[in-house]
């Protein structure tokens, strides 16, 4: 299968010495890849260097082939992310913000906006403008803007942030869907191991900025009773027996 | 995707009600100003003819307008699309979509100019349609539209200058605060420090009235447009390189 994602040594220190160092793997088309790691072990500073949001000290990030660095509009125009927490214009409507980010997809659907919106269930609050929305709508408002496209490949960082557990369950399920049917690529982070082992097909395991472990999660559950037994007796281990 | 990134930042600016206030009030000192002469030419009785008196409302206060008004509305339109984008992290949604830091850092300064422009002809129709009230006289329109025309060209050089300054504070309110200081000194420095006068674009801010009138020969304009294309170059590539660098 074809990698949609390609990352080589890639590193990114931040001044105060955290971030990412020689990182390197890939993503094959149609797979969902978990990132776990302590807060701070750099899941984050992985996917904003893919995204162009940071700059990348050394390595690189390819998307479909392309250099993701060098020819960001070519690597993303196949790419839906939501990193951190929604970053949306609060004096504009959910619809608005989905029509504004529409015109950057030349031959996208006029209706995309509105139906990626009604499947996030935020239809009834379209014309409601962001800063009245709750935390969870943000959430699922900051999905709607990462799907609307119908993009190959979706990097979510912490996805259900925010979100109740009907939420959450809806969008681990479509996830799943979309990977399974449709053929998405996904790379989703997340500091729930439980939800991650349910969803992904492989999780890396980041510690300290560096990459402990890429492993299967049939794998995983062959040599312990959930990930996060596994995860926690693979950081231990890095440690030194401490986390 | 220039164009793309071009309508979604006019429009968020158009979004912002402060400016539709800047426009009431733009205009509310416009309308001051015809009163001022109105009543001039009432306590004048006679003696002062409704044409002397309004001929030159349309272009009256130009160099001011130009000076600080503008230059207000390219700092604040700055402000929100740099300062603040950075600052609330809504960049973030623009810099994952297929679009250059390039292409947004342009589209940016093209909707701060169209922000000005459009502020500068609302003063410009006010005043005609003023004048065409006291007056019953639109005669001059045509000297007024190209001054207005002209000294908007070196408006383009605020909004890189604006542009450049919002890259380097913390946050909006710090670059607002930075850029009025930095403007105000440049601003000083042209009209009363001798070395720099002449040498800083905000000298250059009525550049109607080296085109309009009588022309100067071409020999004296091209240090002039040097200075003001050399102040673009700088800005745009400053702003732009810090732009590109930018983490979010």
């Amino acid at each position: 299968m074809e990698n949609v994602l390609q990352i080589n040594h890639l590193t990114k220190k931040y001044k105060n010495g955290r971030g990412v160092a020689d990182i390197s793997f890939s993503v094959a088309e149609g797979e969902i890849v978990g990132l776990l790691g302590p807060n701070g072990s750099g899941k984050t500073t992985i996917m904003k260097s893919i995204l162009g949001m940071c700059r990348i000290d050394s390595g690189e990030a390819e998307l479909f082939g392309v250099n993701a660095v060098s020819s960001h509009e070519e690597a993303l125009r196949d790419v839906g992310a939501l990193v951190e927490q929604p970053s949306l214009y609060e004096n504009l409507s959910a619809l608005k913000q989905l029509k504004l980010m529409a015109r950057f997809y030349p031959g996208l659907s006029p209706d995309a906006p509105m139906k990626a919106l009604a499947e996030m269930g935020l239809d009834r609050f379209a014309n409601e403008k962001a800063r009245r929305f709750s935390l969870g709508m943000k959430q699922r408002l900051g999905l709607a803007l990462a799907f609307f496209s119908d993009p190959r490949f979706l990097i979510l960082d912490e996805p259900t942030n925010g979100m109740d557990i009907e939420s959450s369950v809806y969008l681990r399920n479509r996830i799943a869907e979309m990977a399974e049917k449709a053929g998405k690529t996904f790379l989703v982070s997340g500091h729930r191991a439980d939800e991650l082992e349910r969803l992904c097909h492989r999780v890396l395991i980041l510690c300290e900025g560096e990459l402990i472990d890429d492993v299967a999660i049939e794998e995983v559950l062959r040599l312990s009773p959930s990930l996060e037994d596994y995860f926690l007796e693979k950081v231990r281990s890095r440690k030194g027996g401490e986390i | 995707m220039l164009k793309a990134a071009y309508l979604n930042e006019t429009e968020k600016l158009l979004a912002r009600k402060k400016y539709l206030v800047l426009l009431i009030i733009d205009a509310a000192f416009c309308v001051f100003a015809a009163l001022a002469r109105f009543i001039s030419l009432l306590i004048g009785d006679g003696m002062l003819k409704s044409a002397s008196v309004f001929g030159d409302l349309p272009v009256d206060g130009i160099s001011l307008y130009f000076l600080f008004f503008l230059p207000l509305i390219a700092l604040l339109g700055s402000a929100d699309l740099f300062g603040a984008e950075v600052h609330e992290k809504t960049l973030r949604m623009l810099i994952q979509r297929p679009v250059a830091r390039r292409t947004l850092f342009s589209a940016k300064v093209a909707a701060i100019f169209t922000l000005a422009a459009v502020f500068a002809f609302f003063h410009l129709v006010v005043l005609l349609l003023l004048r065409l009230i006291f007056d019953h006289s639109l005669s001059g329109a045509g000297f007024a539209f190209g001054a207005y025309a002209l000294d908007l060209l070196p408006v383009i050089v605020v909004v890189l200058f604006f542009a450049l300054l919002n890259q380097t504070g913390a946050g909006s309110a710090s670059s607002v605060a930075l850029s009025v200081v930095v403007y105000l000194v440049v601003v000083f420095s042209g009209r009363y420090v001798a070395p720099f006068s002449g040498l800083v674009f905000t000298e250059y801010l009525s550049w109607h009235n080296l085109w309009l009138g009588s022309v100067l020969p071409a020999f004296a304009l091209l240090p002039k447009i040097g200075i003001l294309l050399g102040s673009a170059l700088i800005f745009a590539g400053g702003g732009l390189i810090l732009f590109e660098r930018k983490e979010i």
